[in-house]
């Protein structure tokens, strides 16, 4: 009786291993880079074969993981590369905290979610060509506009990472608060503690649409030479593994053709945002160390 | 070497972040442990109307993730009219943690102490306030004090949550830092280490007191 259990495990267990095998064959040979689909730019090297791993953080309405069914206009712009690429995208979440260590791990191949290139970055990771321009904006009741309307005002709260957050620390002392996410931002903000809340210009069009009595702006429009993130807009990009010049080569292709084609004005006015934001520099402003 | 070097720039700030945490550990330790032996008293009371209203709020206080209770203090009561300062909220949530805790420990502590110790107060004529005050409390406290000093550690590590509500904390202070380059993994190196100086001493000091009250028992 033992005998036959053991031999009936047995069995189970080699055709289990049979099977395995056999799919794994099969998920090799139904790789499109070798069938029926051909990669724009071949031999690009990714973390797993056929795939284009990404790291999504939740910054809508550029990026949002959405429980495993990711959309934005990042995300958008990614599944429009991978396709041309004949790559499979696979999806996971990810944080600012997080997102460069796992590039530099190997754990993804880049992550998403409006981050702009700066020399600092560039010592941890690559970047892409640049999407759009991550604009600055100010939410206020009193319908503030430019960083003047800001000094008036007795508490002001932005995120920490944004590129503006060190000078208007200059400017505004103590009265700026810093928050990990929009998420407190926002909710600090309808609690009535901050006058105006400064963020993503993009993330605040989505956050504050149809709320009565907010009034939304970008700063970019008002430059103030004080702040250097609204002087010269930060160009948002890709954050993507040091040294892959394959998977560099085959992202800036793809962004460049999509820029040019429209694509990503069409993205971002969809989003409710204007199409100014897509004008980004013919060389790629790269915010410098200081 | 390169991590030293410019770990040594950025203590300053860290050290005022390690501040803050401090102070919030500090003024949740202070006020949370008497309030710990209120709620110790009664949960253990004999009204049942008071003992309900202790074990409710030890065991929101317990049960509840601290972080929830943060958010509950600070992005929640605005919606009742009542809006406290981050650092406000952050000491009264894990006052209110800590005392929860704390609470369960000195009912343990107060309940070890030996029957017989009661009976022989009785048989001495002292009252029950005396009785208490006076022998209950000074053993059952001696005997919670190694568990007392193990929830401070768990307090003043518990303020890097604070970091969830802008307070300028050491977690928050290490974020700031990070988010500027994307290398976290070494600010928050540092962070860990400025954790580890306070709390690796003090679980010493705790196990110390640990083997001191074993050998007297």
């Amino acid at each position: 009786m033992n005998t036959h259990r053991l031999k009936g495990a047995g069995i189970l267990t080699a055709s289990a291993i049979a099977l395995s095998l056999a799919l794994t064959a099969c998920g090799g040979s139904s790789d499109a880079s070798t069938a029926s689909c051909t990669p724009k730019h071949p031999g690009i090297q990714t973390v797993a074969p056929g795939k284009l791993t990404v790291g999504v953080i939740d910054i809508p309405p550029f990026s949002s993981y959405n429980s495993g069914k990711p959309n934005g206009i990042d995300i958008a712009i990614v599944s429009n590369i991978a396709k041309d690429e004949c790559l499979e995208p696979a999806y996971q979440q990810a944080t600012y905290a997080d997102a460069v260590q796992s590039i530099s791990g190997g754990n993804i191949d880049l992550a998403v979610g409006t981050i702009d290139a700066t020399e600092k970055r560039l010592k941890a990771v690559d970047f892409s060509a640049s999407t759009y321009l991550d604009g600055m904006g100010i939410v206020s009741k009193s319908g503030a506009t430019t960083v003047s309307d800001l000094e008036k005002m007795n508490k002001v709260g932005t995120i920490d990472g944004y590129l503006w957050v060190e000078d208007l620390k200059k400017i505004l002392g103590d009265r700026l608060v810093t928050y990990p996410s929009s998420v407190e931002l926002k909710a600090d903000f309808d609690a009535g503690r901050l006058d105006a809340d400064v963020d993503a210009y993009g993330v605040q069009v989505l956050q504050f649409k149809g709320a009565a009595g907010v009034k939304v702006s970008l700063a970019n429009e008002k430059p103030d030479a004080r702040v250097g993130a609204i002087a010269h807009a930060p160009e948002a990009a890709f954050p993507m593994t040091k040294g892959n010049k394959s998977l560099q080569e085959a992202l800036d292709a793809g962004i460049t053709a999509q820029r040019a084609d429209g694509t990503i004005t069409k993205l971002l006015t969809g989003a409710g945002l204007s199409e100014g934001l897509g004008k980004v520099a013919e060389k790629q402003y790269v915010v410098p160390a200081s | 070497m390169t991590w030293l070097t410019e770990w040594a720039g950025y203590l300053p700030q860290m050290m005022a972040g390690l501040g803050v945490s401090l102070l919030i550990a500090g003024i949740s330790i202070f006020f949370g442990y008497p309030l710990g032996l209120v709620l110790s008293l009664m949960v253990t009371a004999k009204n049942l109307a008071v003992r309900t209203l202790g074990l409710a709020v030890v065991e929101i206080g317990r049960g509840a993730p601290a972080l929830v209770i943060l958010y509950l203090f600070y992005y929640g009561l605005p919606k009742f009219g009542i809006a406290f300062e981050s650092i406000t909220a952050a000491c009264l949530a894990l006052t209110w943690n800590s005392a929860a805790y704390s609470s369960e420990i000195m009912r343990a502590g107060l309940q070890s102490v030996a029957r017989g110790q009661l009976e022989a107060s009785n048989a001495l004529g002292l009252s029950q306030r005396d009785t208490f005050f006076r022998v209950v409390m000074p053993q059952g406290m001696r005997s919670a004090i190694p568990g007392l000093m193990g929830v401070a550690i768990q307090m003043f590590q518990g303020t890097s949550l604070a970091y969830g509500i802008a307070v300028p904390e050491l977690m928050k202070t290490a974020y700031n830092i990070g988010s500027q380059d994307f290398n976290y993994l070494q600010i928050f190196t540092l962070a860990g280490l400025c954790y580890a100086v306070i709390s690796m001493p003090a679980t010493w000091i705790t196990v110390f007191f640990e083997k001191r009250m074993a050998r007297h028992t």
